[in-house]
């Protein structure tokens, strides 16, 4: 959440596009990294995150302050988006090379692991194996450092239910990566 | 959950959006006007809707044709030529400022850009007509070519009349 949030979202529903440049230029990262692993193409992750916010922007009035960061009802428009892509494409959509992330850029520990044993490539393709709400799960807790009442909030669950979700989604993406080998 | 792993998927928090694409959507999208917006200008008072650049289009371009229509109408019938030439310049000079209140509008409304735009352009056609118009003189020998300008200028401001309609 960034500081003074809640009078920056007043001002954006009172039509201060500044006020909502401020919101997009802290959430348009983490929203296009959670659709690009959901979708796993880059100019579909950016078309359908460009939708995500011009949605946002266009209704924000339908956002209510509830004690969770407005990222949250970022989230929840993202899940809709995707949900309706997938339900108008119905394709199998390949895994591209990823190109946004280059090794050299990162942490040399986490390069040599990388290295010897799986590439980031790999990582995608195995969050893209998992089910949905789990992939969810994953992005969000591990990539994104949500808590698990933020989670609850963005996929309308229970705290118990996403320790659940988050339980099955680390299991199944260590056996999709063959973590044991690792 | 295994501490490698944990490691491994923080890192893909360095994925980032390509940066001009960031920056094409984010101008697009606040360029953009919200469907709440949108809804209140429909909620408009009967008194709000004078101050909508519609209106404010439609009062420029209807007095634009009515000065266009009363300087030829005045031109058949008058014979004093510096007269008529003042007369050209004033009309010319009305259009200009009529452009510029809808420059204003356009600044502080971004309602129908795309139309209003359009509008604006024939309106800058309409002025290069009346311009035209004003170089060629008012002398009895090319008095027909100068109200075919005006005639020109005339039409265009019509067809901006039934757009705004």
């Amino acid at each position: 959440m960034i500081d003074g949030e809640k009078d920056i979202i007043k001002r954006a529903i009172q039509g201060e596009a500044s006020a909502f440049g401020l919101l997009y230029d802290k959430y348009q990262p983490q929203i296009y990294r959670f659709i690009y692993f959901k979708v796993g193409h880059r100019e579909e992750a950016e078309d359908l995150t460009h939708q995500v916010f011009l949605k946002s922007w266009q209704n924000i009035n339908d956002y209510n302050f509830l004690g969770f960061p407005f990222s949250s009802w970022l989230y929840s428009v993202a899940r809709h988006q995707i949900i309706d892509y997938y339900r108008t494409k119905k394709v199998n959509i390949a895994i591209e090379e990823i190109s946004e992330l280059k090794t050299e850029n990162l942490d040399p520990d986490i390069s040599d692991i990388i290295d010897k044993n799986f590439d980031i490539e790999r990582i995608k393709k195995s969050i893209g194996q998992l089910k949905d709400e789990q992939q969810d799960v994953i992005i969000l807790r591990f990539i994104e450092d949500f808590s698990l009442q933020e989670i609850a909030s963005i996929l309308s669950k229970t705290e118990g239910a996403v320790k659940l979700l988050q339980h099955r989604a680390i299991n199944n993406l260590k056996k999709a990566l063959n973590f044991n080998d690792f | 959950m295994n501490e490698d792993l944990e490691k491994i998927l923080k890192e893909l928090k360095r994925i980032q959006p390509d940066v001009d694409y960031t920056k094409r959507s984010r101008a697009i999208i606040l360029a953009t006007g919200r469907a709440v917006d949108r809804e209140s200008s429909r909620a408009m008072n009967r008194w709000q809707w004078i101050f909508s650049p519609t209106f404010v289009l439609a009062t420029a371009t209807a007095a634009a044709i009515i000065l266009v229509l009363a300087a030829s109408s005045w031109l058949y019938l008058q014979s004093n030529q510096e007269d008529l030439v003042v007369r050209a310049s004033e009309l010319n000079s009305s259009i200009q400022i009529k452009l510029n209140e809808i420059k204003y509008s356009l600044e502080n409304d971004r309602a129908d850009l795309e139309t209003i735009s359009a509008i604006q352009n024939l309106l800058g056609e309409a002025t290069g007509e009346l311009e035209n118009a004003s170089k060629i003189g008012f002398n009895k020998e090319n008095l027909e070519e100068s109200l075919q300008k005006l005639k020109s200028a005339q039409q265009i401001l019509i067809q901006i009349d039934k757009m705004l309609k």
